[in-house]
């Protein structure tokens, strides 16, 4: 028969602490970094965005899982062609909420992401005991800047907004 | 969420089903594939009284070739992809997803009238009939016809639709269908669909509808008959179409998608001829 005994640990890394006065946080241990650079078409009839390469370029110093690393990426890499592409939260001038449902909120499928190609530069951390840095949600952020940057090259325009629907894009060249 | 309390009724043949639907009237629901109705169901946005269930009823999923293909009411819309119909066999990709079509029924497309399905467009340019019946009896009505507004047809409370029929079309005719949607199964932006026969090196006769765009499968009125299709005819008849905004296209996009949707269908209807 087993032991019925059990043991809880917390630790709290000591750099973690609440906001500043004035507002500044530090909200992670350690920092990775990320590029992207991707190349897209777009259909002159159509004006749909298609994505022809895609490559991101993470620096999360000492990969400790390298299988688990490539995984985080793809996964926030299909977030970041989400919010680049299908979703938004869209609400009318009353404030009804007008994509509260999946037939609305348009969550891209596995159809609709292309490849991605997934290069990792390692630079250990002095920082850290085994050399690791931060490796999860980089992609959210630089993909969907990435994308609208490499549309707004391709239609000489300054401005774009997200999600870049056939339809916005069509009334960015009606300007 | 979960649906509102509502009655289940299988019935095990058709005199059964059209004797509930006789009852129940307005309070029923027919359940077939479910596809679109049990989504709705979920979400509350229809309570029936009664749901009657026609999956248990025999002979409703046969397709018979017989002065054109007649389709029963319960064939899945995955059996209907292994007929071979012209236009319905290239419109069937784009009809949600293969598991959705395993449930789908054909008959449940056309009944739920969404403007926004593929095959109420292509039974309408193809000039198909849809074969309805209640205790009273039974009709037919034309496509065209039967198709009312965005979920609403001619169907009575207490009938069912039981058949469509699918004409075929000989020698000299081509077909083609287009859409455009944002992700792949998803409801289309537009749609556009192409019958025409082509005589002598000329348009003998030309049926071009749209979908989506409008309260339901909508055939377009133009002058091909007696020319060869150019862009510009083309893109004129489809300015007739004045669609409605929605909340991922404008309508000013819309009308334009619209016209390349037309245009591409008639295009490649014609090189197919």
């Amino acid at each position: 028969m087993a032991p019925g005994l059990s043991e809880t640990g917390v630790w709290s890394p000591p750099q973690l602490e609440p906001p500043t006065r004035d507002d500044c946080i530090n909200t992670s241990l350690t920092y990775g970094f990320v590029f992207d650079m991707c190349g897209v078409e777009i259909d002159p009839v159509t004006f749909q965005v298609r994505i022809d390469r895609y490559v991101s370029m993470h620096d999360a110093g000492t990969l400790l899982n390298p299988l688990i690393a490539d995984g985080q990426v793809h996964g926030a890499f299909v977030q970041g062609v989400a919010a680049a592409l299908y979703e938004e939260f869209i609400y009318d001038e009353a404030g009804s909420f007008l994509s509260g449902s999946f037939a609305d909120y348009l969550v891209p499928t596995a159809s609709e992401i292309p490849d991605l190609e997934i290069l990792h530069q390692e630079t250990p951390s002095p920082l850290t005991p085994l050399g690791a840095k931060g490796l999860a949600e980089g992609n959210c952020m630089s993909t969907p800047a990435c994308i609208a940057n490499a549309v707004a090259d391709a239609l000489g325009v300054e401005d774009v907004e997200v999600p870049l629907t056939p339809s916005r894009v069509w009334e960015l060249l009606q300007r | 969420v979960k649906p509102a309390p509502f009655l289940y009724r299988r019935p095990e043949s058709l005199e059964e089903a059209l004797e509930l639907l006789r009852e129940h009237g307005d309070e029923a629901k027919v359940l077939a594939g479910g596809q679109s109705l049990v989504p709705l169901l979920n979400m509350r946005l229809a309570r029936p009284a009664v749901l009657v269930d026609v999956n248990g009823i025999a002979g409703l999923d046969r397709v018979e070739a017989n002065g054109g293909v007649r389709v029963g009411a319960l064939v899945r819309q995955r059996q209907l992809e292994r007929v071979p119909l012209p236009l319905v066999a290239e419109a069937l990709p784009h009809v949600g997803h293969l598991v959705t079509r395993n449930r789908g029924t054909v008959g449940g497309s056309i009944a739920h009238a969404d403007a926004a399905a593929e095959l109420p467009l292509c039974l309408t340019v193809l000039g198909g009939t849809v074969v309805v019946r209640s205790a009273r009896g039974e009709r037919e009505l034309p496509a065209e016809e039967f198709f009312v507004s965005h979920f609403t047809t001619r169907l009575a409370p207490d009938e069912l639709v039981v058949e469509t029929v699918w004409p075929s079309r000989g020698d000299g005719w081509g077909f083609a269908f287009e859409e455009l949607a944002q992700k792949r199964g998803d409801f289309a932006l537009s749609m556009a669909a192409c019958a025409l026969r082509v005589e002598n090196g000329r348009v003998a006769e030309a049926r071009v509808g749209v979908g989506s765009v409008v309260e339901r499968p909508t055939l377009l009125e133009t002058d091909l008959v007696g020319s060869e299709p150019t862009a510009d005819l083309l893109r004129g008849a489809a300015a007739a179409i004045e669609p409605f905004g929605t909340v991922h296209a404008s309508a000013a996009y819309l009308s334009h998608l619209t016209g390349v949707l037309v245009e591409r269908a008639v295009l490649r209807a014609w090189r197919s001829a």
